[in-house]
């Protein structure tokens, strides 16, 4: 199911009023409540996620099940040798069923090839099921903490099943931690007006960034990207700036919907995103980029690796580690790999010089307008990052460097007959600028849509939540396109 | 709780009585077709109930679109070409438009130009925005065959294509149905509205004739596998149609394509653009 569909907008009513009406008020003994609030979850997660495939559940219950299992037998285990034996038992169990799913594939075809042998039989094609580099990640994350003693173990496999497959957060993140969501699950809830108007509020503009800004970038950028041998240098450039916004309207709309629709049920999920693209530096930047994910590569490998306190040339090791499994975990090819690895060589120098915690503040603080020399940082880091996104969206390295060679032949912006006049242009522009400009005056709030914070009159407030409301059903786009990180 | 969603319900509504006569509005003073995706065909169904005063009248898919795009004039023919994925249908009730607004100043010829592939359309995955959106049912259900109401049924909500928030958005229901990319013959959709436009034309003295649009040299076979699948009954009864069409069949180099059927913008055949000058 959707976020952007009607199967959603009926779903999500329905669950709300179940969850706090018919399991909260009109049962008396405050554990049942709790314990049917966190069934419904489940129950509603596996309707959400069913959706799409059901016979997929079946690996979120065998997920669920194994972390579960294991986080007691860790909990047991007499010896810290039998507790890491049960935790690595875990982690093999499910980075197992996320090798065998989303990277098998991948080798037998790249070893086939290496050693010029058939893969006829040995390539078992199954489709990716959707957001399993998420929840294994979730689930990998509570048994790891529970070694680490960070958190108990729980008995109550309903709130625990609920954590791994809380349907706002299933799919596409944020990748929680069992230290914040978990106990959350394990304590009742009280209905709160203003955390869920606030949620409505975060929702709203989740929406407007993937259906008005992603989606009408999407139709620009696949079709020049699907014929990008015939467009010319500056409709490339056009296209890889689009993508750019494209990808993070679409992952962090989704990321605002996903908390958004978490506090209408009293739970509050870790922020995904925090204005990426006013980064000074690329590693401000990453700071700021799917922070659930980053911090996740940094708590769970960086650090026990050694992170930046070893020799210099065990952090040029590390820092590839980090950035290569990261870009892997977005997908079985080599473009991911390849956009890790040049990440990984922007972010190299800043560490090695110290550089890399320069900025941790937010840019231009206490001022409305950055310096010029804040700008300059700002479009350095953005073109450096534009660049990284054509190696993520093509679908192939050699496809991301021809693409990269008709940028240089810059031309006049001309775009291709059939699909782009200036009339379906203009939206686009106008919207990603709106965005910006947004993001840019709440870049110091929880989040973007958190304008009740500023000292603006109230029907003033209430009159810019209808216009945006109005703008995304107006000009959104509305023909079911998938949310891009699904698919990871 | 009940004040969260007093608070909802308040906005919804606010938001709904604003959305809906706006719309309302949009769609009864016609403007709303330029901004939405597909904005030719809203040109295309406003030109048909134009009066004009030309010799031929062109219909067409995207590919016919391509070479004389419905926004534009020319001097001895109107184009309503537009998408193939309004089907034949919709192809039919362009021309059903046409000859009824300018019944007294009728067209001498009417040329169809289109793809093979565009006949194997049978309402497809687009068929809700393209073309239940610009034809809603309250307004063409009566010009439905029962193939048409059946195909028309199957697609998940098909019936919201009726409400003016929708004809005005880009909202598109998630439909299983095949892609008109699958290689098929001509659809029963395409046989019973070509049927029906053979006859309308005829009834009206008016010369209809196909012509195909220019096929990529490397999809020789396709055209071939076409052609073979081709139903007798479709043969017996449209050969005056498709015998011509078959003959109309040119192909070029795949170089000259952006995709499986359009041309590459600058790479328009010049032969083809000369087509209605003659």
């Amino acid at each position: 199911m959707l976020f952007n569909s009607i199967q959603f907008a009926l779903f999500l009513p329905i669950v709300f009023l179940l969850y706090w009406f018919v399991f909260d008020r009109f049962i008396s003994k405050s554990e049942h409540q709790l314990r049917l609030q966190n069934a419904l979850v489940v129950v509603a997660s596996y309707v959400f996620y069913g959706w799409w495939d059901w016979r997929f559940l079946l690996l979120i219950v065998f997920t669920s099940f194994c972390s579960w299992g294991s986080g007691l037998l860790i909990g047991k285990a007499e010896t810290r040798k039998k507790a890491k034996f049960w935790t690595t038992i875990n982690i093999v169990l499910n980075l197992g069923i996320l090798a065998l799913f989303k990277y098998y594939d991948f080798f037998v075809t790249e070893f086939a090839q290496l050693f010029l042998i058939s893969t006829d039989g040995l390539l078992l094609k199954v489709i990716l099921p959707v957001g399993i580099s998420f929840y294994t990640f979730q689930a990998l994350s509570y048994s790891i903490d529970v070694y680490r003693g960070k958190i108990e173990p729980t008995k109550d496999i309903i709130a625990f099943f609920a954590f791994i497959s809380f349907f706002p957060q299933l799919v596409a993140g944020p990748i929680e931690r069992a230290t914040n969501l978990l106990p959350q699950f394990l304590k009742k809830r009280e209905f709160d007006y203003d955390t869920a108007v606030d949620g409505m509020r975060q929702i709203l503009w989740g929406l407007f960034k993937k259906i008005v800004v992603a989606d009408n970038c999407a139709v620009y950028v696949d079709q020049v990207f699907s014929s990008y041998t015939e467009q010319s240098g500056s409709t490339l450039f056009l296209a890889a700036i689009f993508f750019t916004f494209q990808i993070y309207g679409d992952f962090s709309g989704y990321s605002d919907i996903a908390i958004g629709t978490a506090k209408l049920f009293g739970i509050k999920l870790m922020r995904n995103f925090n204005v990426p693209y006013f980064s000074r530096d690329i590693a401000e930047f990453w700071r700021r980029w799917h922070i659930s994910l980053t911090t996740w590569f940094r708590d769970y490998v960086y650090i026990p690796l050694g992170g930046s306190r070893v020799s210099k040339a065990k952090v040029i090791r590390n820092t590839f580690v980090i950035f290569l499994v990261s870009g892997f975990w977005h997908g079985a090819n080599w473009t991911f790999i390849a956009w890790g690895a040049y990440h990984a060589i922007l972010f190299l120098p800043l560490i090695l010089t110290g550089n890399n915690r320069k900025y941790t503040n937010q840019v231009a603080e206490g001022r409305i307008l950055p310096t010029m020399k804040e700008v300059g940082q700002m479009l350095l880091t953005f073109v450096l990052v534009v660049f990284g996104w054509i190696i993520f969206r093509a679908e192939s390295i050699g496809q991301a460097w021809e693409y990269v060679c008709g940028m240089i032949q810059f031309g006049t912006v001309r775009a291709s007959y059939r699909f782009f006049t200036w009339s379906e242009m203009w939206p686009m522009n106008l919207f990603v600028v709106l965005m910006l400009v947004v993001e840019w005056y709440t870049r110091n709030m929880e989040h973007t849509f958190a304008i009740q914070r500023f000292n603006i009159n109230k029907w003033i407030r209430r009159a810019i939540y209808i216009v945006v409301a109005l703008i995304t059903i107006w000009y959104g786009r509305f023909d079911t396109n998938q949310f891009i990180y699904f698919q990871f | 709780m009940k004040c969260f969603l007093q608070t909802i319900l308040k906005y919804v509504i606010i938001v709904l009585l604003i959305v809906v006569p706006v719309d309302i509005f949009k769609i009864y003073s016609k403007n709303y077709g330029a901004t939405v995706v597909g904005s030719e065909i809203y040109c295309a169904i406003e030109k048909s109930q134009k009066k004009e005063n030309a010799k031929k009248l062109l219909l067409g898919d995207s590919v016919g679109h391509q070479l004389y795009p419905c926004e534009k004039e020319f001097d001895n023919f109107v184009s309503l070409a537009c998408n193939q994925a309004i089907t034949m249908a919709g192809q039919f009730f362009l021309l059903k438009n046409y000859i009824e607004t300018n019944v007294e100043d009728l067209p001498q010829e009417v040329i169809l130009l289109i793809t093979p592939f565009s006949l194997s359309n049978d309402v497809d995955k687009h068929a809700y925005h393209y073309f239940l959106k610009p034809f809603p049912p309250y307004k063409w259900s009566e010009l439905y065959t029962k193939h048409l109401k059946q195909r028309i049924h199957s697609i998940p909500f098909y019936w919201s294509a009726n409400l003016p928030f929708i004809q005005t958005s880009s909202y598109t229901p998630k439909i299983a149905v095949p892609s008109p990319q699958v290689i098929e013959s001509v659809s029963p959709l395409s046989f019973e509205y070509l049927l029906k436009m053979d006859s309308i034309t005829k009834a009206n003295n008016i010369g209809f004739h196909m012509v195909s649009t220019p096929i990529r040299d490397d999809r020789q076979n396709d055209i071939a596998l076409f052609w073979e699948s081709l139903p007798a009954v479709y043969i017996s009864r449209l050969s005056e149609l498709l015998q011509p069409y078959k003959e109309s069949i040119m192909y070029l180099p795949s170089e000259w394509y952006s995709d499986h059927v359009h041309f590459v913008g600058e790479k328009t055949p010049d032969d083809y653009l000369n087509l209605l000058s003659e």
